[in-house]
């Protein structure tokens, strides 16, 4: 495969095409954002493809100046194909940096600027940038929580995702020996992203932006039904297999190590914070549940619960 | 109907100035052809903007465009100036906006349907994307208990019986200041919460913004006569300003004479929330 010679993000945006209101603002968001050379490759899904084209010529007059649109049209509309709408997405995308915005989340307007340039200038293959979790109700947001992630833990990240779907960023320049690595299992209809990550991982360590981010909508009074459920059951166990094939294939490994960039105070610091962490008294006062890492799509019905 | 747009400017980030007038341009308020807007330029360093902000604007033809420069009299003194000198009752709103924002493309038309479903009785505030202000706001009736000047509506008459800003704010919390005299009047403030405007917030204060915030929340302080907040304020005004920087300013600060009764505004004043002026959503 050709390397990419340009500089271009292709955003792999999946909808349904059903709330309006929810897809013109992720793609405003994309419009604000300050990176220049962006794609929007569309995947909808669904019997009104050409009523959606009409739609979509819409939003090219609007965002257009800006964004490069391209429709792709899945017309199966009987079937969940999530995991494929993202493959179809991969093809069809032309921009040597790949990520995936669904249709109901946006963005940070320098989370792709700042990301991309940390992946290029420390020659990592993917990275991801933080994540702001609205708690919402509708349109309304009832309550912000700052996810704080720790350095990535590959160990951690095996027992469950905690990268959201639209947070992350692929080099395709630097997995061009294997480009495949991007794309999904077709069959799942649940964690489809975090089997591209748990792959993706398998081979490079990520880079992570702490400073901008993109915005995960949850919808606090969602709850999720038994065919759901169902499903993440299915996808759970397909995982399990992922990862138990991959921990006997594969070692991790960077494209390149960066140099260590700690200094002694940055240790003795990490240690101290550490130790209070896990003293009984001041790590239950300092650290409340919501502050640790969290993990985002495997435990949405589980929080959910616990919330109530 | 005729809309007016005031947008002050003091070197401002002119990437994101040209695509917010670009979004002005494809507002679908102005599917309706008899709807105008016209967007007044006030640059507060003497004009320094105003060619390069021009040269964007020769691009859009259905918009129309004022340019007024002077020196830097602050923000709210800056869209006085645009109102008393151009606005008449010829325009149906007045509508102040940042010049670090982007209007979504519905986002007039949302204040505009909103504001009329309400009589007009208020004044209206797009909300921040992607990152909203985290002060309260009702989520059915969208009251709230100020509206950011960032990008707020106020109907014509309303913004004249108000009599605009108060000066004596140079930057920050002028438009608390004029929600709380609005709302003492009988109006409301709203949160329109599906218009959109985008407001990049790094949430990172330099030191010039936090004594500019903080001699602003003195003023504040001062005019509504809430003696524990301005001790606050005074402590922190210590810490970053020279004793007798800190000095001038007390005794210069405040030109106008607040001997009116701001008592009678405890019930709306709200000072326990310090900088939010309003209980937060988080």
């Amino acid at each position: 495969m050709e390397s990419f010679e340009n500089n271009k993000v292709s955003i792999i945006f999946r909808t349904l095409g059903v709330n309006k209101k929810n897809i013109e603002r992720a793609i405003f968001s994309v419009f604000c954002s300050t990176y220049k050379e962006k794609e929007l490759v569309i995947v909808y899904q669904g019997n009104n493809g050409n009523e959606f084209e009409s739609y979509v010529d819409y939003l090219r007059t609007i965002y257009g100046n800006e964004i490069d649109f391209k429709l792709c049209i899945n017309s199966n509309y009987l079937e969940d194909q999530r995991a494929k709408n993202i493959n179809i997405g991969i093809n069809n995308a032309s921009g040597r940096f790949i990520c995936i915005l669904d249709d109901d989340d946006f963005i940070a307007s320098k989370h792709y600027e700042e990301l991309i340039n940390l992946i290029k200038s420390e020659k990592y293959a993917w990275g991801y940038s933080i994540c702001m979790r609205n708690i919402c109700d509708g349109d309304y947001i009832i309550k912000k929580e700052n996810t704080y992630y720790f350095d990535y833990d590959h160990k951690e990240f095996l027992i469950s995702n905690f990268i959201p779907i639209h947070s992350f960023i692929v080099d395709r320049n630097a997995v061009l020996l294997n480009p495949e690595i991007i794309k999904t299992e077709e069959s799942l209809t649940r964690l489809e992203d975090y089997f591209i990550l748990l792959n993706l991982a398998s081979k490079y360590n990520p880079i992570i932006n702490k400073k901008n981010g993109v915005f995960y909508n949850f919808q606090f009074t969602k709850e999720e039904d038994n065919k759901i459920c169902e499903e993440y059951i299915i996808a759970r166990k397909f995982i399990e297999t992922l990862k138990a094939d991959l921990n006997n294939k594969i070692k991790v490994k960077n494209i390149t190590i960066p140099k260590p960039n700690k200094s002694i105070f940055k240790i003795l610091y990490r240690l101290l914070i550490i130790s209070i962490y896990f003293s009984p008294f001041f790590g239950k006062k300092l650290f409340p549940k919501n502050r640790r890492v969290l993990k985002f799509v495997d435990d949405i019905s589980l929080s959910v619960k616990s919330k109530r | 109907m005729k809309i007016a747009i005031s947008i002050v400017l003091f070197d401002s980030p002119l990437d994101i100035l040209k695509k917010n007038i670009y979004m002005l341009s494809k507002q679908d308020f102005l599917d309706d052809k008899s709807n105008t807007i016209e967007i007044f330029f006030c640059d507060n360093k003497n004009g320094n903007q105003i060619k390069l902000v021009s040269e964007i604007c020769n691009n859009y033809s259905n918009l129309k465009f004022q340019f007024i420069d002077g020196e830097n009299v602050g923000f709210g003194s800056a869209h006085n100036k645009v109102f008393n000198s151009f606005i008449d009752k010829s325009y149906d709103y007045f509508l102040v906006m940042n010049p670090d924002g982007i209007s979504h493309s519905r986002m007039l038309k949302n204040l505009i349907d909103f504001a009329v479903k309400n009589n007009n009785n208020g004044i209206f505030e797009a909300i921040q994307f992607p990152e909203e202000h985290p002060k309260f706001y009702d989520k059915d009736t969208k009251k709230t208990q100020w509206c950011s000047g960032c990008c707020c509506m106020f109907p014509v008459k309303i913004f004249e019986e108000l009599g605009g800003f108060d000066e004596n704010f140079f930057m920050y919390m002028e438009d608390v200041d004029l929600s709380w005299r609005a709302r003492y009047k009988g109006y409301n403030c709203y949160t329109v919460n599906d218009a959109l405007f985008f407001h990049s917030v790094d949430g990172r204060l330099g030191n010039n913004q936090e004594i500019l915030m903080n001699k602003s929340a003195y003023i504040l302080a001062t005019k509504y006569n809430d003696v524990h907040f301005k001790n606050k304020i005074l402590k922190a005004l210590s810490r970053l300003l020279e004793k007798s920087e800190l000095e001038f300013f007390i005794s210069n600060c405040i030109k106008a004479n607040y001997s009116q009764d701001y008592e009678n505004y405890q019930a709306i004043a709200d000072f326990k929330n310090n900088f939010y002026f309003s209980e937060g959503r988080w």
